[in-house]
């Protein structure tokens, strides 16, 4: 019974805390909008390091940190090349087409060390027109892959069928 | 509402009327179907409205669910004809002029909406531009043609669009409201300004996360026998099966809310990832990898239940799967798919971890490790979950039987739970209602995931999503939004009376009760002495982590990571093998293709290994690119499960000052294995861990860092009588081999230049592929191998997830010693996440940059022709 009252005069308490806390929130939907930092798009001067081009870094880095962070490698045109290089190694014969598709350059620090980078969305058609798309980043100096993100969730009808490699009959012969 | 079929104006035009009778009777018959719109039949549904008085815009007949539902179990898969199962009633598509959908979340009273944030289209090889509207302003169109599976696709993704916003919107309001009471929460209050609650963070056309700006759904693409979820695009894709014609995943309308469900599973693992429409992370977080994994796993389960928020059944695609494959999953152990005696929903016969990984319930004697499976013990729990929010809180007596309410709360639950776990910017939490720019002491301070340029590699590999890390969460959003309840607080949860005793007892009836506490005393990670109050004034968080109830863990066992180890040859089994090898140049190859049409491209190294050199004698050559398959191996009384191995760098060397010029380290010991005999360092930096994840490599000055981490594998180094195990680097430099940079493994040129500063000339010989280097296992029975357990019962056949990638460089003298350290760990672990000498509160997260967590595994091996 005490629980009961307890449970009603919390929760008139709730209602006045949740009444003012909806109207403290309303105001403040644009307000945050000015809290908030501006994107931080720092264009580095080209002669900060030999070959630097323009670059730019996720907001979250410290204002303070960027001018002291020089990006280690160079951007060259043939990253794009190499990358394919790269992909049509793995995929051998049945690969048919290779759509690459920029979509940011950026510097990032890469385990440790500043890179010029290249967010690319890579789109691949086999030899069975099947299509899959997935996004890579890459050294914008020799298109080098160095993570990849937002590959596809496949659903087959039957999970059985799915791609499985069958053990080296050597290893239980018996 | 004025509605005339074509079926009947034919007929009175075979009839030889004239254009006069007819133009009288238009105006007639549609007066009288206007007294009665359900006089519109499904065989009405295949003829074409010629007069639409506005009442029709945008409408079509769709199928509301599939042929299984709507015509009986017994239609097959084989010429499907929707036509004749399309409801009789007209349904909105859309407003748009085109086969596109709009998108609206609820901000409080704010409304934020995506104009056509949906475009329907048929297959990724047609036409990009979606159908436009007919003439008379509707979507009819002929049944079993694209057109109509793009209006049908379109309208049940619209579906599941506002109803995922909604819950959305639902959850964004709960989790604000703790705010006022200095709690912290996930989903951040800056979202409506981010726009991340649907695929649209960025605007300008050169600054983009994605393909298009808009969710595409291919209704009939060029995938045979799949549906999928590509968040590159985004798009979803329904594929059809060749030895069913006229079948298509669409008909099956359960299919396409799984599809939208890892959709929504993308947005809201991101919905932290930005802080508004220009300022974002430019990686995004994911569930899943290229074989079996927990992640995946729960993904699976998570799209499974969202079939059962949309439609209220408690069995997924019986159509699309069930009919085509017998591959139809329940979801709840209420569902006579099941026919194992004992599966109950009662305490004791719950479809529990890890007894049920392998489980297929249509073939219940049969192991088979695959995501959708195991995602079963998920789907089971939150529609159990489910079930009990409705009578626990009193939901029951709703018109809908509490099914809605019930549902949003586990939105909620899952929103918190996701938008945490995917956390990129690593921070965990925000300053009230703005994000987090504090600093200590002059840095960034991080709570979630290491820091903001490292939080990928530890969600995703170093501290993932597991069945243990993701119901911890869950279980504390539990306890925070729905149990919570103290006497001197005026904040009361959505259902009290459903309380901690009884979110652990329901969880550990499903073996999920894999913590020893919730982990939620807000530690940064990198110091226990920093904490959310200590970057956030006034915000309150319990000083130690809340504990779970030992008595309530009756099912969920946990085991020593001591009890793993890897499998070796007995005299009792004499067959045990360490690992498998895989070296034949057919298998490689197939493998890596297979590996990169699942969207993980690895950067082979060109000149010094391929496939070319795989000589197939299960042996480790010079030149092969190799895939590895640890067999571990579980000495305990209980099963193992969510087994991870990693190869990826850790913090494993120390670095002499004297040799910071060279970049020569010492191996730390970390086990009895590599002893400082052996040329090991126990003292020094291998004391401490270091606190960030960098790489042991040379400034521009050529000198090397004091602390860093290190590549797992190591060579063993003969000089004279003493062996000692050193760094690849330095091995390069000796043994006559003089082994330049571009003779390394990973080493990449231009035409342009020579240098590459992503290479690592720590791993010149033998490396583990980035992106190919970690496997998992579902799990390991007592006493029991991998192979035991799970290969041996599939035919002995492995799937990818079990695989890791190894290049070997052609330049390796015959002979070569090495030894490569990697870390394994696993869900049920006792000792693999928590800290025993701080009262169990889980590792912070550089802690997993080291070896604490984990049992060190030494995979050891000679190159030899």
């Amino acid at each position: 019974m005490i629980k009961r009252n307890h449970l009603v005069l919390f929760s008139l308490a709730i209602i006045a805390t949740v009444l003012a806390a909806r109207y403290f929130f309303r105001p403040e939907v644009h307000t945050v909008q000015k809290k908030q930092e501006p994107a931080q798009h720092v264009n580095l001067k080209e002669d900060q390091i030999d070959g630097l081009k323009k670059g730019r870094f996720p907001a979250s880095i410290p204002k303070a940190n960027i001018n002291n962070r020089k990006a280690a490698n160079i951007p060259s045109h043939e990253w794009r090349e190499q990358l394919e290089k790269t992909l049509k190694a793995q995929g051998g014969n049945s690969l048919k087409e290779i759509n690459l598709n920029k979509v940011d350059s950026f510097v990032w620090s890469h385990e440790g060390v500043p890179l010029h980078v290249e967010s690319v969305i890579v789109t691949l058609k086999n030899d069975k027109n099947s299509v899959t798309t997935f996004k890579v980043l890459v050294d914008a100096q020799t298109g080098k892959i160095l993570k990849n993100w937002d590959q596809p969730v496949l659903d087959p009808a039957n999970p059985r069928h799915s791609f499985r490699v069958k053990l080296d009959p050597r290893y239980h012969a018996d | 509402m004025k509605v005339v079929r074509q079926r009947m104006t034919k007929k009175l035009l075979q009839k030889g009327a004239s254009l006069g009778m007819l133009l009288l009777s238009i105006p007639l018959l549609g007066l009288l179907t206007s007294c009665n719109p359900t006089e519109l039949t499904a065989r009405n549904a295949q003829s074409n409205i010629i007069l639409n008085d506005a009442s029709f815009d945008g409408k079509a007949y769709v199928y509301k669910d599939s042929p299984y539902v709507l015509a009986g179990p017994n239609y097959g898969p084989s010429n499907v004809n929707m036509g004749k199962l399309t409801d009789r009633r007209a349904e909105l598509i859309t407003t748009n002029t085109r086969l596109t959908g709009n998108c609206e979340m609820m901000f409080f009273s704010f409304n934020v909406s995506i104009p056509e944030c949906i475009h329907s289209l048929s297959k990724e090889s047609g036409t990009t531009t979606p159908v436009p509207r007919n003439a008379d302003r509707t979507y009819v169109f002929a049944p079993n043609t694209p057109e109509f599976y793009q209006v049908n696709a379109l309208y049940h993704v619209s579906q599941a669009t506002q109803t995922f916003l909604k819950k959305l919107s639902y959850a964004y309001e709960q989790a604000q409201l703790v705010v006022p009471y200095g709690e912290a929460k996930s989903i951040p209050y800056y979202l409506m300004n981010s726009k991340l609650f649907w695929f649209k963070a960025m605007s300008s056309s050169d600054r983009r996360l994605f393909n298009t700006d808009y969710l595409t759904t291919y209704s009939q693409c060029e995938l045979e026998g799949n549906a999928s979820f590509s968040a590159a695009g985004p798009t979803l894709c329904f594929g059809g099966i060749a030895q069913f014609p006229g079948f298509y995943f669409v008909q099956d309308p359960s299919v396409i809310y799984h599809e939208f469900a890892h959709a929504m599973v993308s947005i809201l693992l991101n919905l932290r990832n930005g802080t508004n429409a220009s300022s974002y992370h430019p990686l995004r977080s994911n569930m899943g990898s290229y074989g079996y994994d927990e992640a995946g796993s729960i993904n699976e389960g998570i799209a499974d239940y969202f079939s059962f928020i949309m439609n209220k059944r408690e069995r997924f695609a019986e159509f699309a799967l069930g009919k085509t494959f017998n591959q139809s999953r329940p979801l709840s152990e209420n569902d006579s798919l099941h026919s194992i005696p004992g599966i109950e929903e009662s305490s004791s016969g719950r479809l529990a971890y890890p007894q049920f990984l392998l489980y297929d319930p249509n073939h219940p004697d049969e192991a088979v490790e695959d995501v959708h499976y195991a995602g079963q013990i998920v789907s089971h729990y939150m529609v159990a979950l489910t079930k009990t929010l409705k009578y626990e809180c009193g939901y029951t007596s709703d018109a809908d039987g509490g099914h809605d309410r019930a549902t949003s709360v586990v939105m909620l639950l899952l929103s918190e739970t996701l938008s945490e776990l995917g956390d990129l910017y690593a921070r965990g939490v925000d300053d009230y209602y703005a994000p987090l720019t504090a600093k200590i002491n002059g840095e960034d301070v991080f709570f979630n995931n290491l820091n903001y340029n490292n939080s990928y590699l530890w969600t995703h590999f170093n501290n993932p999503i597991t069945f243990r890390r993701f119901f911890q969460t869950f279980g504390k959003n539990i306890n925070k939004y729905v149990s919570y309840f103290n006497p001197s607080s005026p904040r009361v949860g959505l259902c009290p009376s459903f309380d901690k005793n009884k979110s652990e007892r329901l969880m550990d009836d499903y073996g999920l009760l894999l913590f020893k506490t919730y982990n939620d005393n807000g530690t940064s990670t990198t110091s226990r002495s920093i904490s959310y109050s200590t970057a956030v004034p006034g915000m309150v968080h319990p000083a130690n982590p809340t504990g779970v109830s030992e008595n309530n863990r009756r099912k969920s066992i946990l085991i020593s990571k001591q009890l793993l180890q890897l499998s070796a040859r007995t005299d009792e089994n004499p067959s045990r093998v360490g690992f498998y090898i895989v070296d034949n140049s057919t298998d490689m190859e197939g493998i890596l293709q297979n590996l990169l049409y699942k969207g993980f491209a690895v950067p082979i190294s060109t000149n010094v290994a391929g496939t070319e050199y795989n000589n197939n004698n299960i042996k480790i050559s010079p030149g092969e690119i190799i895939a590895v398959i640890p067999n571990l191996q579980n000495n305990s009384n209980s099963t193992m499960a969510g087994v991870q191995i990693l190869a990826t760098d850790w913090d494993h060397a120390h670095l002499p000052s004297d040799k910071l010029s060279t970049g020569h380290f010492k191996p730390c010991v970390v086990d009895t294995v590599t002893t400082v005999d052996q040329g090991a360092e126990a003292g020094g930096s291998c004391t401490t861990t270091e606190p960030d994840f960098k790489r042991l490599l040379p400034n521009s000055s050529g000198v090397f860092p004091a602390t860093g981490v290190a590549p797992v594998c190591m060579v063993l180094l003969e000089e004279g009588e003493s062996s000692k195990w050193v760094s690849q680097h330095e091995y390069r430099k000796k043994q006559g081999l003089s082994l330049l940079d571009k003779d390394c493994l990973g080493y990449s040129t231009t035409s342009a230049t020579d240098k590459d500063f992503a290479f690592n000339p720590h791993e010149c010989l033998v490396r583990f592929l980035p992106g190919a280097n970690s496997a998992f296992f579902s799990k390991i029975d007592s006493q029991k191998t991998y192979y035991e357990t799970v290969l041996k019962e599939s035919g002995g056949s492995f799937n990818m997830g079990n695989a890791m990638i190894m290049e070997v460089n052609k330049w390796i003298p015959p002979g070569t010693k090495f030894r490569c350290r990697m870390r394994a760990r696993f869900s049920n672990c006792s000792d693999c996440y928590t800290d025993g000498s701080n009262g169990n509160d889980d590792f912070i997260d550089a802690e997993y940059n080291g070896h604490k967590p984990f049992k060190v595994i030494n995979f050891d091996f000679d190159v030899n022709d």
